[in-house]
């Protein structure tokens, strides 16, 4: 046959959009299928939410599957987890297939803790023997405890989602969908998610992790799906993608800086670059290396005194870093700023540079880049704690004996 | 993954296709066989859940067929008249109700079973047969607890049991069969339109005087009889008696109609069923 774990051929699922008898679940499908492409509705439309989607993922694959609300990553995962049929085309799937976070679903509120482990794991195909060898490690897991007999509908939310989660983490499938969009709750519950993908992955099963989030992604895949209006856009290595991906977000959003322009015609800037931006595009940054900036200003107005600055902000809005230069004696005319950084030890994620022209006392003018991602190379040997550190720095540490 | 080493999979170098057009009657046995477990598990669930936070628990079983046994007896046996095929009226209403009540409930319950469930079907794959399958097995539990009060009565009034009394669990498994061939349709259909889920209800209850619940078939004109069994519950009712006490004559032909009438439905039903299981999560 074939070593596939997961092999899809000219997969389409079309939904039939009803304005009469559209109940609840289908139109919850269709929000997340079509999130932003709702429109009126006729009598009877159909959708396509995925066409044409081919592709081949070897066991032991992690793959990422990422696209814009609507996309189809929803469709993809429910067709691929068998919760509905497609519409055209073929799936394989070899071996036992599970959705990690999925089993709260099957939890009833009028049964014990341990009754409901039972009910989940026999949802998600778990044996007899499996869930007997594991009861004790999924209850000491989810760290119930003694309420492990009590109703749960006496469980906290937390209590419930951590049984929940304890029951997946204990399924053994050689496929592993995860629907990122699950890992709701709190920031360590979505980082023991996380480190669970990573566990699944490395123990050599296939893992297949639909998001939108792109931080981190590359830790976990090697390789990425990128799914456009319902069709494969680029199947290739995860840092390619993103970058590819990045640079299409940008486009979208190409609507004109947000300037706060506060001195009229006095100063325009033209465009920017990224010298030497590198394989992963024009909007991508790397952290180690040098990074150069080229940016042209037409002034129109001469400066007599003013100053320049730039400022480069993280997701958060918070300054990361800022550089500036003082200005004297400024005819009008076309002026090229050029920044030279030798290094940004940050951790990968997007930036935005916003640049800012003074003419010390009557005005001032600000440009805003649109995102840009910042990607870091892996480096030799993890370093614990490093996501959580303000600054990403390279560097080593030896411990050699003096006795 | 932790220290579980060795646990070996049976499905875990299984080849599974998905196709639009799935529908084959042998694959859908296969994969209902492969989750036999959870249709226990379903089962056992709603077993549990049932009279939790009651007082009075499973009487409620109990209650249910006995106070309805009384109260027909004191209306259609002592006040209307019906006959009863010699039997004391209580005990009469009893082999009457119990399958009618069990029949009931396995339909109205299985005709919910999609809608009920969707949280499951919109989130899990499994074979969406087994919910409609477990509706129908959940109220045998209530029936046979039922049958507690209808042995009862058997030994107040002294009445033996018939010797074809072995002939009953078979006569349970064809009422079993009819809820669940109709189950088929009607949980299908109302996973489309919710209009079903209210509409069944109240067919029951006009089903039931079309059924010999509150009357004995023998009242019914000889030359309607085949048409009256076109209702499949007529034979399932009659033999439930023949086999347990033996006083209405043995009803081949009712049985016999019943059972055909169940396989049509039974058939339609699976390759209905089939088609619309594959994107129920769709439509739920």
């Amino acid at each position: 046959m074939f070593s596939s774990a997961i092999r899809a051929e000219g997969l389409g699922k079309r939904y039939r959009l009803r304005s009469r008898n559209a109940y609840r679940t289908l139109r919850d499908a269709l929000m997340s299928g079509f999130g932003e492409k709702e429109r009126a509705s006729d009598a009877e439309r159909t959708l396509w939410a995925l066409r044409d989607v081919s592709f081949d993922i070897r066991a032991g694959e992690a793959v990422a599957v990422i696209g814009r609300n609507g996309a189809g990553k929803t469709s993809l995962l429910r067709v691929l987890s068998r919760i509905t049929r497609p519409t055209e085309g073929t799936v394989s799937l070899r071996g036992r297939v599970a959705s990690l976070l999925e089993v709260g679903t099957a939890f009833h509120p009028e049964l014990s803790g341990l009754e409901n482990v039972a009910f989940a794991g026999a949802v998600l195909g778990m044996s007899r023997s499996d869930i007997a060898l594991r009861m004790d490690e999924i209850v000491e897991f989810s760290g119930v405890g003694q309420f492990i007999d009590v109703p749960l509908k006496r469980y906290s939310t937390g209590m419930q989602m951590r049984l929940a989660f304890a029951v997946a983490a204990h399924l053994e499938p050689e496929v592993m969908l995860v629907d990122e969009a699950l890992a709701v709750g709190d920031l360590e519950f979505q980082r023991r998610c996380l480190q669970r993908i990573e566990e699944v992955s490395r123990s050599g099963r296939t893992v297949m992790l639909v998001t939108h989030q792109t931080q981190h992604l590359s830790r976990i895949c090697a390789r990425c799906i990128w799914l456009d209006e319902g069709r494969v856009r680029l199947d290739a290595g995860t840092a390619d993608v993103l970058a590819a991906y990045q640079v299409a977000a940008d486009e979208r959003a190409s609507a004109p800086p947000a300037s706060l322009d506060t001195g009229g015609a006095a100063v325009r800037f033209v465009s920017w670059e990224l010298v030497d931006a590198g394989p992963h595009g024009r909007h991508t940054l790397t952290s180690d290396g040098p990074v150069r900036l080229e940016m042209l200003v037409d002034i129109a107005q001469p400066i007599a005194r003013g100053e320049y600055g730039v400022t480069l902000y993280d997701g958060a809005r918070r300054s990361v870093c800022a550089l500036s230069a003082e200005l004297s004696g400024m005819a009008p005319g076309r002026y090229r700023i050029r920044h030279d950084i030798a290094s940004l030890p940050l951790h990968a994620g997007t930036y935005r540079l916003q640049a800012g022209l003074f003419d010390g006392e009557e005005w001032a003018v600000w440009w805003m880049t649109p995102d840009l991602h910042l990607e870091v190379p892996d480096r030799a040997g993890g370093r614990r704690g490093a996501e959580r550190s303000v600054l990403n720095v390279d560097g080593a540490v030896t411990v050699t004996t003096i006795t | 993954m932790n220290a579980n080493v060795g646990v070996v999979h049976p499905q875990a170098d299984t080849l599974r296709v998905i196709r639009a057009d799935d529908f084959n009657a042998q694959q859908m046995a296969v994969e209902v066989w492969r989750h036999r477990r959870l249709l226990y598990f379903l089962v056992w669930r709603a077993v549990k859940v049932r009279y939790k936070q009651t007082a009075i628990g499973a009487a409620w079983a109990v209650l249910q067929p006995g106070a309805l046994a009384l109260v027909f007896a004191i209306i259609f046996g002592r006040l209307a008249g019906f006959p009863s095929d010699g039997l004391p009226r209580p005990v009469f209403f009893l082999t009457t109700l119990l399958p009618w009540t069990y029949f009931s409930a396995a339909l109205i319950g299985a005709t919910g079973s999609l809608a009920d469930n969707q949280h499951l079907i919109t989130k899990v794959y499994f074979p969406r047969v087994l919910l409609p399958m477990a509706a129908v097995l959940i109220p045998l539990v209530d029936m046979a607890i039922a049958a507690v009060l209808l042995g009862g009565a058997l030994a107040v009034y002294g009445i033996p049991l018939a010797a074809t009394t072995w002939l009953v669990p078979f006569v349970i498994a064809h009422a079993v069969f009819v809820a669940f061939a109709a189950g088929l349709w009607l949980s299908a259909a109302n996973a489309y339109f919710r209009d079903v889920r209210h509409a069944v209800p109240f067919v029951m209850q006009l089903l039931m005087f079309a059924s010999p619940v509150v009357y004995p078939a023998s009242l019914v004109p000889e030359a309607w009889r085949t048409l009256y069994a076109l209702n499949p519950m007529v034979g399932v009712i009659e033999a439930f008696r023949w086999c347990l006490v033996g006083t209405s004559p043995w009803p081949p032909v009712s049985v016999a109609v019943s059972a055909v009438v169940t396989l049509g439905l039974l058939a339609g039903g699976l390759a209905f069923f089939q088609r619309v299981e594959g994107t129920l999560a769709d439509v739920l």
